[in-house]
């Protein structure tokens, strides 16, 4: 089960500072969304509203057909794991594990335990005595394990080493292969798990700069190589979100779909023509200071 | 999906079953401090009061911080687990009230026990402020009050913490004082009360002090459902 996702025109303003404005977007079940933003863009502050720790005052949020605040079936349906201190948490990680059976109808122990031994997380410990990246890995066991129709992953990942990960990313498609879900993934560390998104939400500064799929993202996107003049001529009416020269060969990043004749024209002045990453394509949409 | 899980029996239940661990813990350290104060302070010349005075502060300074304790600790937790924010108030509620009736009940069978045992001890103790044991009546009145009182103060705690946690120190500040305010109110009403600031100029009679301690719990546990019911998660 997967639960989809509606907001309409959600703004949540602290005093002065506009954290979102005028936000909307739906986003569809059984899918992995990337949330993507700068730091302070307000991807957490849109998360912490999705799952109901704030109360909507201005806007609306409707998941699986539901307000979810206060509504004890989507919020039972809805996990949300984020960066968490364990200073103060006592238990032992098998009774960690054991009493979510208590709150998570589809949690299953047995897959909890299996990536627990995965990532290296010393069962007979109390969670205080775990390292950040181990913390950090033992929540994301228990939102992969949890099975909620909505899980929300706040930039999980923070202390974990490249081959956890890795290991986390690849269990996220597994499991989303076994048990479709509605997973929201917001991160800044775009390069890495690109591959992971169906679809892409991007947040810049409290409000929603795109939202594609990831193929269509990656499909307005080009990188044009070629001698400097021929460059500058084919691109003078193209967005380009980003140039660099070297000697005489210049190489800008457009933004934006060529048509057949534009890529006919580039072959005939012999441009070469190939993709941008998601993370390229991120990294110059945000970029500060500069209009987009 | 399956039926709701986290109902407000359900969050009663793990809240009581936590909370008696806590207070099992409390209460063998105050007994045994007990044991050990009444070992030296009583004798034929001298007595000493019994188990329910000696630990009537400290338990109820027990439930207080309990109280205070529900919103950063048990709250935060269960939020995480996806519990409404009015399953765990009612939730909380009804725990508050059977732990309120376990202490109570704990303390005065360990106080008769130590009654029984204390001729065969040598010890010498007495009822000092309320007595208990002359007639059934007054053994109902001093439980009742008794029940009441705990309940008072974990719902104050409740309401401290509860307010710091969504407004910040000032308005936590203000919730102290008119803490305050309400102890004082209570110990009017409440004879048990060992912090009382009107008592010796002040006698209300039985009938009017009852229905005036349940109007001050229901009033509380409104504020604090009123505290809670649209408060913010912080992360």
């Amino acid at each position: 089960m997967a639960y989809p996702i509606e907001v309409r025109h959600l703004t949540v303003h602290y005093k002065k500072y506009k954290a979102l404005e005028d936000v909307s977007f739906t986003l569809s079940p059984g899918k992995v969304h990337g949330i993507l933003g700068r730091n302070g863009a307000g991807k957490t502050t849109l998360l912490t509203y999705l799952a109901s720790f704030h109360k909507v005052k201005r806007g609306t949020i409707v998941i699986d057909g539901e307000d979810p605040f206060e509504n004890e079936r989507i919020l039972q349906g809805t996990s949300f794991i984020y960066d968490k201190d364990n200073t103060y948490d006592y238990d032992k990680i098998a009774k960690i594990l054991k009493g979510m059976l208590y709150f998570r109808p589809n949690f299953d122990e047995a897959y909890a335990k299996d990536l627990a031994a995965k990532f290296n997380i010393p069962m007979d410990k109390s969670a205080d005595q775990l390292s950040k990246g181990q913390y950090s890995a033992l929540q994301v066991t228990i939102g992969l394990a949890s099975r909620t129709p909505l899980t929300i992953f706040d930039e999980a990942y923070l202390g974990m080493d490249a081959p956890a990960r890795e290991l986390f990313y690849k269990e996220i498609l597994l499991e989303q292969e076994r048990h479709p879900r509605t997973i929201l993934f917001s991160t800044h560390l775009v390069s890495e798990m690109e591959y992971l998104f169906d679809e892409v939400l991007i947040i810049d500064n409290g409000k929603v700069l795109l939202q594609e799929t990831s193929e269509q993202l990656l499909e307005k996107g080009f990188s044009i190589t070629g001698p400097e003049e021929d460059v500058d001529s084919f691109t003078e009416t193209l967005e380009v979100i980003h140039e660099k020269s070297l000697g005489g060969t210049k190489s800008v990043m457009v933004y934006g779909t060529l048509t057949e004749q534009e890529q006919r024209e580039a072959a005939e002045l012999g441009l070469e023509v190939g993709t941008l990453s998601l993370n390229n394509l991120f990294i110059h949409l945000t970029k500060e200071g500069e209009e987009t | 999906m399956s039926a709701i899980i986290l109902s407000p029996a359900t969050m009663a239940r793990f809240l009581f079953m936590e909370q008696l661990k806590w207070t099992m813990w409390f209460l063998s350290f105050m007994f045994v401090i007990y044991i050990v104060v009444v070992s030296f302070a009583s004798g034929p010349h001298s007595s000493f009061i019994d188990l329910v005075n000696f630990s009537n502060g400290s338990s109820s300074i027990y439930m207080f911080v309990l109280g205070i304790l529900t919103t950063s600790s048990f709250f935060y937790y269960y939020m995480q687990q996806g519990i409404t924010r009015k399953n765990f108030f009612l939730g909380t509620m009804l725990s508050s009230v059977l732990l309120s009736i376990a202490i109570t009940i704990t303390l005065v069978v360990s106080g008769f026990i130590l009654q029984f045992i204390s001729g065969w001890a040598g010890w010498n103790i007495h009822t000092q402020e309320f007595d208990y044991t002359s007639s059934f009546s007054a053994f109902l009145y001093v439980f009742g009050s008794l029940v009441m009182l705990h309940l008072i103060y974990f719902l104050i705690g409740w309401m401290i913490g509860l307010t710091f946690y969504r407004s910040g120190w000032r308005y936590g500040l203000l919730s102290i004082a008119c803490s305050i305010l309400i102890i004082a109110i209570a110990g009017i009403f409440i004879e048990a009360t060992h912090f009382s600031f009107f008592t010796n100029i002040i006698t209300v009679p039985t009938f009017i002090a009852m229905p005036v301690s349940i109007v001050l719990i229901v009033l509380l546990l409104g504020v604090n459902y009123r505290l809670i019911k649209d408060i913010t998660i912080k992360i």
